[in-house]
């Protein structure tokens, strides 16, 4: 009975360290996978321009999506070879067109995303200040109006307005 | 001052309207196909059972690359169609599915006790899927005998596209426009 308590033991020991190190060497092995990027390289700088086709409006530099994944390989790769910042954009534009970066081009019709709303703002503010203008004297004189102009056919008005001058 | 003021709001607004009518019209999802008429970059990939595959060695006539996966429902409701039409136009047209972002032994398993009468090929890193801007799966495409990417059909590929599209690349080999 002793022995079968001590063999049980011995088994298990062996076996959940067995385990143990199963679960490191599976560990290690996703750690070694991992891509650890600082915003200061270029191919995090490139994925923060991208857009990550299966996500909404996230960058692929951002994205946990296996696509995204798939082109910050890419990106990886095709800066070993050499490739500038411009050329890795290029070469997604090439693939799937300017909806690919989160951010237009400023050339062609996108100029208008760039110039519409600056020109919106100061419309705006000019009418707001032309309106303020326009309304404010008349505002004021609709007060004094108020205040001043006696209306002879109600009493308790005429004597709520005699209580305000006095 | 009325006429000034509705004069300056069409000025002002107008093309932001317009810029916002054309934009409803188009689903922001959607990938832009913007590779048509371009030649399709060769690969060389390594099918499921261990044997190499060039897209150049099949130059000469009309393609069909089907990128699919086996967690796409829609992939598998298209494999029966492809494999009807690889069988009936095997000899005039390459069939080739590449497996996107899948494990090959999942692919091997579903393929299994199927019909499979073309290449499997597997992608490592999805480096072909990206050459050739697929954003989801399933996506097909067409490529004519000279090289040129001539379709991409973004979802499952129907009976019909299948039809217009193997006869408009045929013809061209045909009338000698393809070669």
């Amino acid at each position: 009975m002793r022995i079968f308590i001590v063999g049980i033991t011995l088994l298990f020991v062996v076996s959940s360290n067995a385990a143990k190190r199963g679960e490191k060497d599976l560990f290690e092995n996703r750690v070694s996978d991992v891509v650890i990027e600082t915003p200061k390289d270029v191919s995090y700088q490139v994925g923060l321009l991208l857009r990550c086709p299966v996500c909404q409006g996230m960058p692929i530099a951002e994205s946990p999506a296996e696509m995204a994944q798939s082109m910050m390989t890419r990106i990886r790769e095709l800066h070993k070879e050499g490739k500038s910042k411009d050329e890795i954009i290029e070469y997604f534009i090439e693939r799937y067109g300017e909806w690919v970066l989160l951010e237009p081009k400023a050339e062609g019709i996108n100029w208008l995303v760039w110039i519409m709303p600056p020109i919106f703002l100061l419309v705006g503010i000019g009418a707001l200040f032309s309106y303020i203008k326009s309304n404010k004297p008349r505002a004021s004189r609709r007060l004094d109006s108020a205040i001043s102009e006696p209306d002879s056919d109600d009493e308790y008005l005429q004597s709520v307005r005699d209580d305000v001058l006095s | 001052m009325n006429w000034k003021i509705i004069l300056i709001s069409v000025i002002l607004f107008g093309p932001l309207f317009w810029a916002l009518a054309a934009g409803f019209g188009n689903d922001p999802h959607a990938v832009p196909f913007v590779l048509e008429g371009k030649k399709a970059q060769d690969f060389q990939l390594t099918s499921l059972d261990g044997k190499v595959v060039r897209l150049s060695d099949f130059r000469g006539k009309p393609v069909v690359i089907n990128f699919w996966s086996t967690w796409c429902e829609p992939c598998k409701a298209e494999h029966d169609v492809l494999q009807h039409f690889s069988k009936t136009y095997g000899t005039t047209v390459q069939f080739l599915g590449i497996v996107y972002q899948d494990q090959a032994e999942a692919a091997r398993a579903y393929l299994k006790n199927r019909l499979n009468l073309f290449p499997q090929l597997q992608d490592p890193n999805t480096r072909v899927g990206l050459d050739y801007g697929v954003s989801g799966v399933p996506e097909s495409f067409f490529i004519d005998a000279k090289g040129r990417i001539r379709h991409k059909q973004a979802g499952v590929v129907t009976p019909q596209i299948l039809v217009d599209w193997l006869r408009t690349l045929l013809t061209e080999v045909s009338s000698g426009e393809g070669q």
